[in-house]
C-alpha cells in the first residue's frame, strides 16, 4: 500500500505574505464601494448646437457667456468671481419632465451647481414633450473657473449614487465682459432642440 | 510533536510578539490630538468643507421678528457675522456643525444661515468662492447678556472630518475635535442688514 505523499509546508516568508495579502484584500474590499462606486451615471456626451438626448429629456447647449455683474434689468448683483450663463434649449420626450440640476466641472474637478442667488427657470421647472423651452442657466464660479470647462447636465437624482442619466457638454469660457450680463429669460423657442 | 501543531505555535508566538511590538512602542494609545490653535476675529479657519471666519456678534430682537416670534420662549437672535469659503469639490451648504459656542449658553446650530448682500436663506455655497454671511441663533429670556456681559465672544472651531456613512456608500462630514479657538468682539451693527427687509 502507497504511502500518502507529505504535502510541503510553506516557508515562513510564504505564510507571512499569504496573510498580509489576506489582510490587504481586505482592506481593499472595506474601501472599493466608497472610493470606486459601482453606480455611476450613464454619461452621454455632447457638444455644443447639437441635440441630445438624456432620458427624460432631450437638450441643447447653444453657447456660453460670462460678465462679472449679474442684472435682472433693474438691480445688479455682485460677486467675488464671475458670472456665467449657458443658453440651453429643452423638452421632455414622452411625458412631461425637469432638469433637476445642471453643473459646470472646472478642469480641477470642482463641480459648481447653478445658482441660487437668481432665478434659474430652466432648472427644476416641468418641460412638456416635444415643446422646447430656451434659457440661459447662470452659473456663480471663482474668477479662476475660465477656459475649458464642462457642463454637466442631470435630469434626475444628481449626485447620487444609483443608476442615472447625465449629459456632459464641453465649452469654452471666454474672459468676462464688462457689461452687466442679463440672462435670457425662458420662454418658447422658435428652433427644434 | 505535530509538524502543523509547531507551525501554530510560531504563528501564535510570531502574532503575539508583533501585537507586543506594537503595545511597547505605544501604537494602541491614542494619537496625540492635533494642536489647537488660537485664532483672531475674521481670520479664516480651516474647519475641513470650508474656511470660516467669524468677524464680530451682537444680540438684537428688531430683526428677523416674524421668525423669532414663532420660536417658544426666544426673546432675542444671537447674530454672528461670518465670512464662508467652501473647500469642497461641489456645491454645499454652510457646516453649521462647524462652530460651538459656549456651552452655558446652551446653543447648538443656528436657526438660520442668511447670505449678504442678497438676505437669501440657506444659500448654497460655491467652492473656492467667498461669502458673507449672517448666523442667527435664538436666545431664551435667560440667556440674554447682561449689560455688563464682556463684549468678547469665544467659540470653537469645530474640526470636520470626511467619513465614510453608515447608511449608504456616501460620504458624511463628522466632527474631530476642536480646529480652533477664537475670541470675537460685539458689534452692533451686525445684522444691520435685515432690519428693513426681514
Amino acid at each position: 500500500m502507497a504511502r500518502h505523499a507529505r504535502r510541503r509546508r510553506p516557508s515562513t516568508i510564504g505564510l507571512v505574505a499569504m496573510t498580509l495579502l489576506a489582510v490587504a484584500a481586505g482592506a481593499l474590499a472595506s474601501e472599493a464601494e466608497s472610493r470606486w462606486p459601482v453606480n455611476g451615471p450613464f454619461v452621454r456626451a455632447g457638444a455644443v448646437g447639437t441635440a441630445l438626448d438624456v432620458e427624460p429629456v432631450r437638450v441643447t447647449v447653444h453657447g456660453v457667456r460670462a460678465a462679472t455683474v449679474l442684472s435682472d434689468g433693474l438691480d445688479d448683483l455682485d460677486s467675488a468671481g464671475i458670472w456665467i450663463a449657458v443658453d440651453v434649449s429643452a423638452a421632455a420626450l414622452t411625458e412631461p419632465a425637469t432638469i433637476a440640476e445642471m453643473a459646470l466641472r472646472a478642469a480641477d474637478g470642482r463641480e459648481f451647481r447653478q445658482t441660487d442667488r437668481a432665478p434659474n427657470p430652466m432648472v427644476g421647472g416641468e418641460f412638456d414633450p416635444l415643446i422646447t423651452e430656451r434659457g440661459e442657466v447662470v452659473f456663480e464660479v471663482p474668477g479662476d473657473v475660465v477656459g475649458e470647462v464642462v457642463l454637466v447636465i442631470s435630469p434626475d437624482a444628481p449626485r447620487r449614487t444609483v443608476p442615472r442619466a447625465a449629459a456632459e457638454v464641453p465649452l469654452t469660457v471666454e474672459a468676462p465682459g464688462p457689461d452687466p450680463l442679463v440672462p435670457r429669460a425662458r420662454e418658447l423657442a422658435t428652433e427644434d432642440p | 510533536m505535530r509538524t502543523s501543531l509547531r507551525w501554530a505555535i510560531a504563528t501564535g508566538t510570531m502574532a503575539a510578539a508583533g501585537v507586543g511590538a506594537i503595545a511597547a512602542a505605544g501604537g494602541f494609545g491614542a494619537a496625540a490630538p492635533p494642536p489647537v490653535q488660537t485664532a483672531a476675529a475674521g481670520e479664516p479657519v480651516d474647519v475641513g468643507p470650508a474656511d470660516l471666519a467669524v468677524r464680530a456678534w451682537t444680540v438684537r430682537d428688531d430683526v428677523a421678528t416674524r421668525a423669532l416670534e414663532g420660536i417658544d420662549g426666544a426673546q432675542a437672535w444671537l447674530v454672528l457675522a461670518a465670512e464662508v469659503t467652501a473647500a469642497t469639490e461641489l456645491t454645499t451648504r454652510f457646516p453649521a456643525e462647524a462652530l460651538a459656542l459656549p456651552a452655558d449658553l446652551g446653543l447648538d446650530e443656528p436657526e438660520q444661515v442668511v447670505l449678504l448682500p442678497d438676505l437669501l436663506s440657506g444659500p448654497d455655497l460655491q467652492p473656492g468662492l467667498p461669502s458673507q454671511v449672517l448666523l442667527l441663533w435664538p436666545l431664551p429670556a435667560d440667556e440674554l447678556p447682561a449689560d455688563d456681559t464682556s463684549d468678547e465672544l469665544s467659540l470653537d472651531y469645530i474640526r470636520l472630518r470626511l467619513d465614510d456613512s453608515t447608511i449608504d456608500a456616501s460620504q458624511v462630514w463628522r466632527a474631530d475635535g476642536v480646529a480652533a479657538t477664537a475670541a470675537v468682539p460685539r458689534d452692533d451693527a451686525v445684522g444691520d442688514e435685515l432690519v428693513e427687509d426681514w
